[in-house]
């Protein structure tokens, strides 16, 4: 008998799913080929699987979170100058709620869990500024990493000796999440206000 | 508006929208959630205490209590930390064992367990890992590995001496803000990749000692509270097991578990339907009391997962898998195909629509 994770198996069948036209749209709109987008998924199922190593007495590094990294910087190289303009300001905005909300509103998830948070501020953020679904993942998936390492310098700061571990890979990660479920936002207020903005037009 | 304004227009509006959320009360921007002392006090119908916690309790949050009753809050008053509750039934709990909550979201599909391992494996961490109880550790809030680890080492030690195999992670989730269960998850991620047959994320409350002080067989403990999150898939199957264990343990310890809190919130709960948080003891509780307390938990959870009752439901099991797995291929064959066919817009087109995806188009 063999054992298979859970989120393993899931992504393998988004990955069936999506050559079967599932998220094509989105797809079009991330200018993402179709063997780059299921390059991308199997990508992310391998980093899964991959360990945490330490890099000093203070840090260790889970090197599957590399794999969506990695995947933020092939996005963000092969886009032109203005997307990576947007790219960057999205990813800024969003670290900046996302670390507001971690100070100010109560320790414990309840409104606005802080697992989706990240993910809803990038989907907004990239939906005000120019609707860019590339934007939007890379916002999310950056914009979390970007608070990680906040904290990390901030526990150095108050004298924390204790070794913080950054990054993890999986599609249920963090990062990961808040990248796709800022995709999915900024796809899915665009549509409305397309399909608002036509149904405007056929009324006059 | 300038086009460029836009963006930043949104993001101060979104920006101010949060600000006006509720805060911390004490002003302090790197504080708990409430001050040391601070805590709700959950009341019934007949204005009797239910619960006494440092959690927020919110609108149709629910509470099991100790005499399996379930209540409902209806109403809260925030500023005098003062919540009411309905009852809304008493209820009758069963122990249902873990191999049958699995199957009901299908996962014996796609694990097996190892048939000359005995027992398997249990996964605790701590999402806060600054709690501390004042009585012991002097103060409730160590920034690092605070009191809190040695109660989870205590959970450990007590399961492994009854040959249980523990992964225990005391990696850190400072700071102790609201992003520590974002930071978690992460944790949760990688124990879970080790397959354990069940999560564990050990806190304490903050409550007067009271609230959680009781003797068993002669002895001053901690009683234990079970928080499961209302904001996730898994809620009904976390709902069950939670029950399975307050009864197990209402049989073995009668008073060790307190009550379940259904709060608002998803705790990373949505990642394993056997995922329990667990308040053991408050800060004014002595840590020692908590350490006893919890080693009598895991006697009550290796008998849940390891024992009478488990092995009963171990019978037949490897069958059912293998029929699962191929019910599951067959489910998810059709689905797609109906999928398939529905989004193409009739068979002719999805057969073309298959030729087509069998060759990688440019897109750009």
């Amino acid at each position: 008998m063999f054992p298979l994770a859970f989120s393993v198996t899931l992504l393998t069948l988004l990955t069936v799913l999506l050559f079967l036209g599932l998220g094509q749209r989105v797809l079009d709109r991330m200018r993402l080929t179709d063997a780059e987008a299921v390059i991308i998924l199997l990508v992310m199922i391998g980093g899964h699987f991959l360990p945490t190593v330490s890099l000093t007495a203070r840090i260790a590094l889970n090197l599957g979170g590399l794999v969506p990294l990695g995947v933020g910087a092939y996005l963000l190289f092969t886009t032109s100058g203005v997307e990576k303009t947007r790219a960057a300001g999205v990813t800024l905005v969003t670290a900046l709620l996302i670390f507001l909300t971690d100070k100010l509103l109560p320790l414990q998830p309840g409104l606005l869990d802080p697992v989706f948070g990240g993910g809803i501020f990038a989907g907004l953020a990239a939906t005000f500024w120019g609707r860019s679904r590339r934007s939007a993942f890379i916002g999310g998936l950056v914009g979390v990493l970007l608070v990680d390492l906040a904290s990390v310098v901030q526990l150095w700061l108050q004298g924390v000796q204790e070794q913080i571990t950054l990054g993890s890979g999986g599609l249920f990660s963090s990062m990961v999440l808040s990248a796709f479920l800022a995709v999915l936002i900024t796809e899915v207020i665009g549509e409305a206000r397309e399909a608002l903005h036509q149904g405007g037009e056929e009324d006059a | 508006m300038p086009r460029r304004l836009s963006p930043v227009l949104g993001a101060l509006i979104l920006l101010s929208c949060l600000l006006s959320a509720p805060v911390a009360a004490d002003g302090d921007l790197w504080d708990e959630l409430l001050p040391s002392g601070e805590y709700y006090t959950l009341r019934g119908p007949a204005g009797q205490v239910l619960l006494e916690t440092g959690r927020r309790i919110y609108l149709e949050d629910q509470y099991l209590s100790a005499d399996n009753r379930l209540y409902e809050v209806v109403e809260v008053d925030d500023e005098a930390r003062i919540a009411r509750a309905e009852l809304m039934e008493e209820v009758e709990l069963e122990v249902t064992p873990w191999q049958e909550l699995r199957r009901e979201l299908g996962l014996t599909v796609i694990e097996a367990a190892d048939p000359d391992q005995e027992k398997g494996a249990i996964a605790l961490y701590h999402t806060h890992n600054a709690e501390s109880y004042v009585p012991t550790d002097g103060t409730d809030s160590i920034y690092g590995k605070g009191g809190i680890h040695q109660v989870g080492a205590a959970f450990a030690e007590a399961l492994r001496e009854r040959g249980v195999t523990v992964l225990y992670s005391e990696a850190l989730h400072l700071p102790h803000d609201r992003g520590a269960y974002r930071r978690s998850r992460e944790t949760v991620l990688e124990l879970m990749a080790k397959e354990p047959d069940a999560i564990f994320d050990v806190h304490r409350d903050a409550a007067p000692s009271t609230a959680y002080a009781v003797q068993l067989n002669d002895q001053w403990i901690t009683s234990i509270q079970f928080v499961v999150g209302r904001q996730n898939q898994n809620l009904g199957v976390n709902r069950k097991y939670a029950e399975s264990l307050k009864k197990l343990a209402d049989d073995l310890y009668p008073g060790l578990v307190k009550g379940i809190f259904y709060g608002r919130g998803n705790y990373n709960q949505d990642l394993s339907p056997l995922s329990l948080l667990l308040e053991v003891g408050a800060h004014t509780n002595s840590r020692d009391a908590a350490e006893r307390g919890v080693s009598l938990f895991a006697e009550v959870v290796d008998h849940y997962f390891y024992g009478p009752s488990a092995e009963a439901a171990e019978r037949g099991r490897a069958g059912a898998a293998r029929r699962s797995i191929l019910g599951l291929l067959v489910f998810v064959t059709a689905a797609g195909a109906v999928f398939f066919v529905v989004n193409a817009g009739g068979f002719s087109a999805a057969l073309e629509r298959l030729k087509g995806a069998l060759r990688l188009r440019d897109r750009r």
